[in-house]
């Protein structure tokens, strides 16, 4: 059996005593496009803050590549969610994504030639060559987005962890940036995805976790992407998809 | 106004002041912008309240009142009552506004109390120590001079080695940490150098306006740009401005503490920053509305009496300003536009009665042609 980019055994985290994930095992093969859904609430930003080391699970482990995230987190990228940051701050788009240098920059030391250079085709790549020096404030939401897969471009990382990449762009962005998916799975890459748009799951996705809290199923998309596993996962909150019926 | 000048440059005592309060504007503007920036405005409160028990303990333990003695004192104590806020919002499940609030009432109260027993026992003269509520910039002394210099130099040295970690940092932590970096250790060195540019202005400005030195620099410098670091370049210089403004102001003669004329400077500045500056200023937002709307106005009344006309098929018939106001969607200001349609020649007044001219009717019929109908 191929080893497997990420490896998640008995996994739970808390806040407060309030479980948010609990016993998660999880193995996620190399060079997929992994959808994580689930209902809100159900921890799947959580799940992706634990593997990178953001939040401190009460128990379990997370391997990433056999080894210990610390190890091998210069070949992984994490694209967070649009909306967790304020974009009023005073800083550029070229700005943005030159950050995505910095954890191969270290303490201290300034991106340089090298770097800047990375970061202009990693804006090239997404279509941002002309609003480089565009005010990060003046950007649209597919803008925004587009920002930061360019920065988590500059990283040349194995692994993607997106949490929800698509919400809130538009159509044009959508098309954008699920071909650039495709293409750094066709190079090997894996790509975790949260991901809430259930009518796009099928043509997204190669593999599948639904979570809630727990996991309910996992695996190909294909093989665990039913009415049943749905409703385990989602209880009475959703009607029926019209997709599934 | 040379000579103004000449004298302030002749008098020594006014040098130094000088020199201290433009140095602690200058830094608490620029370590300011990270507070600002990470929304910790409020933490600046919290560590100038705080540092006078640190204050008057330094002074009860040496018996000294040097600058540098003092400053330790309350750096230390400014210092601690941030590692409580963090030990109250990790411990329990007290949120972190309410635990700034709760660690400035222990650490303040503690002071006043230690600071009236000073006075009481008959050693508060000796000390000058009630200074440091609501500063006192016109004893300031060459040593003060040297530890605002010293401390908020190295202060500031810092700020530039640690630029990138502060930035992305301030950006976007949860990204930082997973790039490899310790967000709690980029955090302990930001609110280690915040309260470095506090402590060092207590004694200028005093523990209860001191914060302001940290936030209103800050706040008016966004408004100028959005740079990072043209925003510390600017909040510095408004920083130094208010504390040469306050000074001067002082020593004008009228009886008016230095401290507080330093803050109402830098909170003057803010306002004009926030209503004059460029893109981001208040009033340049409301002339564009203003002069978007009367452009709106121009077009549409023209066509709303062009519209009556049609409708009436007659020429002679005017329509009073009533009329006009009820049917335009602008309440105000019709008739100010009016006039100024009738001076271009595109409508006539006749008693109380507004007409569409000939040229305004073919206004109208270009106007319309332009906007696609």
């Amino acid at each position: 059996m191929p080893q497997s980019a990420i490896e998640i055994t008995s996994l739970t985290v808390a806040y407060h005593e309030q479980p948010v994930l609990w016993d998660i095992n999880l193995s996620i093969p190399k060079g997929v496009i992994h959808g994580i859904i689930g209902p809100n609430g159900a921890g799947k930003s959580t799940l992706i803050k634990a593997i990178l080391g953001i939040v401190h699970p009460i128990a379990g482990q997370v391997k990433v590549f056999g080894e210990e995230y610390k190890k091998q987190r210069k070949r992984v990228a994490y694209v967070p969610q649009r909306t967790s940051v304020d974009w009023d701050f005073p800083s550029d788009v070229l700005d943005i994504v030159l950050m995505g240098s910095y954890g191969q920059v270290g303490w201290i030391r300034r991106p340089g030639k090298k770097e800047k250079k990375m970061a202009i085709e990693a804006l090239e790549k997404l279509g941002l060559a002309n609003l480089a020096h565009r005010q990060i404030s003046e950007l649209s939401g597919g803008q925004q987005q587009r920002t930061f897969l360019a920065r988590s471009l500059v990283q040349k990382p194995d692994i993607y962890l997106m949490d929800e990449p698509f919400a809130g762009i538009d159509a044009k962005t959508e098309k954008t940036i699920i071909s650039l998916m495709k293409e750094l799975k066709n190079q090997g890459k894996t790509l975790i995805v949260v991901h809430h748009d259930l009518q796009t799951v099928r043509e997204y996705f190669d593999w599948l976790t639904l979570l809630n809290t727990s996991i309910i199923a996992h695996g190909p998309t294909q093989e665990v992407f039913s009415d049943n596993t749905i409703e385990q996962a989602y209880g009475g909150q959703i009607q029926k998809h019209p997709s599934l019926v | 106004m040379i000579e103004y000048l000449t004298d302030v440059f002749s008098n020594y005592t006014l040098r130094t002041v000088i020199l201290g309060t433009s140095g602690l504007g200058i830094v608490s503007g620029a370590l300011g912008v990270f507070a600002y920036l990470r929304k910790q405005s409020l933490v600046g409160g919290v560590v100038s309240h705080s540092a006078l028990p640190g204050i008057v303990i330094a002074f009860l333990v040496t018996g000294s009142k040097a600058p540098s003695v003092l400053v330790l004192g309350a750096a230390i104590a400014g210092w601690l009552s941030m590692l409580l806020v963090n030990m109250i919002t990790r411990t329990t499940r007290v949120k972190y506004d309410s635990a700034l609030g709760i660690t400035l009432a222990l650490f303040f109260g503690t002071g006043i109390l230690l600071l009236i027993r000073v006075q009481m026992a008959g050693m508060s003269k000796k000390a000058g120590l009630e200074h440091y509520l609501f500063g006192m910039a016109a004893t300031m002394s060459h040593e003060n001079v040297l530890v605002i210099g010293g401390l908020g130099g190295l202060a500031l040295i810092l700020m530039f080695v640690f630029w990138k970690e502060f930035k992305v940092a301030s950006f976007d932590p949860d990204y930082t940490k997973s790039v490899g970096f310790s967000v709690h250790l980029i955090d302990t060195i930001i609110t280690s150098l915040i309260v470095v540019a506090i402590v060092i202005g207590l004694e200028a400005v005093g523990v209860i306006l001191m914060s302001a030195m940290v936030i209103i620099p800050a706040a008016a410098a966004r408004q100028w740009t959005n740079r990072l670091s043209l925003m510390v370049l600017i909040s510095a210089v408004i920083g130094a401005a208010a504390g040469v403004g306050g000074t001067l102001i002082g020593d004008s003669g009228h009886h008016l503490a230095t401290g507080p004329l330093i803050v109402l400077t830098a909170t003057a500045l803010f306002i004009l920053s926030l209503f004059f500056a460029p893109k981001r200023g208040m009033a340049i937002h409301w002339i564009r509305q203003w002069k978007r709307k009367r452009r709106m106005m121009h077009r549409q009344i023209p066509a709303l009496l062009h519209d009556l006309m049609e409708r009436t098929k007659t020429k002679d018939d005017g329509w009073t300003i009533d009329v006009i106001r009820g049917l335009s969607p602008y309440k105000s200001g019709i008739d100010r536009v009016l006039n100024h349609l009738k001076s271009e020649g595109l409508v006539q007044q006749a008693n109380d009665l507004w007409f569409l001219t000939q040229k305004g009717v073919e206004y109208v019929g270009i106007d319309s042609k332009d906007h696609g109908g």
